[in-house]
């Protein structure tokens, strides 16, 4: 009768050490969960980036693509937009011509980014089973390695200085940028 | 031989206890977001307007984990009905763009499943100077699984004024072929009035042509800046890192009543 005595609380502790290593992290997150997020059992809101406190954890490929897409405007821009454009772009100082070349450049960005959004909710449409639903992950990561693209060729076509002020004002704007972490 | 029984069963129950905590439908569990929100802020070319742009764009991709439920039971898929109810729902996208008393709240919906981008601009008529309380919101919810995304909040802004001479050193100067002239960055200081320093928007050095000649002696500038305090203690106000410099070329002026709001 000995061993049994012995046994049944060591497995009753093993049980429980099993139960918390396996206990899930919304429990242990539970504990110290403000009380208005407490209130709202569908609030899946985790995980935000805050460029206000840290820009430096915002990758550049997502800072120009949110950059980019602010300021660009479609192929005929209404008088509104352009304004909008330029006032976007006057802390780079551009010149007239620069100006030009990027509201180009930028319109083309547009048109790509929209082509490939377009693509991927065709393909979530199309598609009739979950395991053929596209990658939205690589969705991401195909826009902001577009927008990174774009920058370089923006870079090989306007003036050095301004290649760099584009990039400091671009790198400020995190400040105001949020993103999930992944 | 019995004590093995006991310990398998508790063991069983243990971990069968874990199942129904995990089969929540969470955030990184059953689905994940890939969403980013920017708020920018500009002066009109008039120097008395702000133009705001708030901006949310991403999507969400669906996980669908399995789980050992057990030998009677087997694998099961805890996320198979949230997957489910995804492929029909609707996301309902929210901004609040605010500037003073112009804009207000907005929304959209579209495909739960699908890449959205949803950006609004407002315009707003300001005084240079003058501090504006606003807000920019970014919320989405989904029709299946709640708040999925929630950004943003109060803050206020100001176009900043501020008057700078030059101190004459020049730096990172480069030719630009495009429009042959040669630009530097020429060394500023802050050319304010006693009771407005230091401005808001701290001016040190300026990117200006230099050739052909003369190099401006003094700027007007401007730029937009943010602040997340509260009325009286606004400071540091966070402005853009290029502000908008008038180039003067005139006789220099007296100090200016700069845009100062501690």
């Amino acid at each position: 009768m000995f061993p049994t005595k012995r046994l049944l609380p060591a497995a009753l502790l093993g049980s429980v050490a099993v139960f918390l290593v396996f206990l899930p992290s919304r429990v242990v997150q539970g504990r110290s969960t403000p009380p208005q997020q407490a209130v709202d059992p569908h609030n899946h809101t985790l995980n935000i980036i805050d460029g206000r406190v840290h820009p430096e954890m915002i990758q550049d490929g997502q800072a120009f693509r949110l950059f980019f897409l602010a300021a660009a405007t479609g192929a005929n821009p209404v008088p509104e937009e352009k304004a909008r454009q330029r006032a976007m772009l006057a802390p780079v100082r551009l010149s007239e011509m620069e100006l030009a070349i990027t509201s180009a450049v930028l319109a083309d960005y547009k048109g790509q980014y929209e082509a490939a959004v377009q693509k991927y909710n065709d393909a979530v449409a199309s598609a009739r089973a979950f395991d053929q639903l596209p990658d939205g992950k690589q969705l991401g990561a195909a826009l902001d390695a577009l927008a990174l693209a774009v920058k370089t060729k923006l870079e090989a076509s306007i003036s050095g200085g301004s290649s760099i002020r584009l990039y400091a004002h671009v790198q400020g704007e995190k400040s105001k940028m949020r993103v999930t972490a992944q | 031989m019995k004590s093995r029984i006991v310990f398998v069963f508790i063991f069983v129950v243990a971990c069968w206890l874990c199942f129904p905590c995990n089969a929540g439908a969470q955030q990184g569990y059953c689905f994940n977001t890939y969403f980013s929100t920017y708020i920018n802020s500009s002066v009109g070319s008039d120097h008395a307007s702000v133009i705001q742009t708030v901006q949310v764009s991403g999507n969400i991709s669906l996980n669908n984990p399995s789980v050992w439920a057990g030998p009677l039971t087997g694998w099961i898929y805890p996320c198979t009905s949230q997957n489910n109810a995804m492929q029909s729902a609707s996301h309902t996208y929210k901004i609040t763009n605010l500037v003073g008393s112009t804009g207000g709240n907005y929304s959209e919906a579209a495909p739960a499943l699908n890449y959205n981008t949803y950006s609004i601009t407002i315009t707003a008529p300001v005084t240079p100077g003058t501090v504006y309380s606003g807000s920019e919101v970014e919320l989405i919810t989904c029709s299946a699984a709640g708040t999925i995304f929630n950004g943003g909040g109060g803050l206020y802004i100001e176009v900043a004024y501020t008057r700078a001479v030059s101190t004459g050193a020049q730096s990172n100067c480069y030719w630009n072929q495009k429009i042959t002239q040669e630009v530097c960055d020429i060394s500023a200081q802050v050319w304010c009035t006693a009771a407005s320093s230091p401005p808001d928007y701290p001016v040190a050095a300026v990117s200006s042509q230099v050739y052909p000649p003369p190099a401006p002696n003094w700027w007007e500038t401007f730029d937009v800046c943010v602040a997340y305090g509260s009325p009286g203690h606004y400071r540091p106000w966070l402005c853009s890192p290029f502000g908008l410099a008038l180039e003067q070329y005139t006789a220099l002026p007296a100090p200016a009543i700069c845009t100062y709001n501690p």
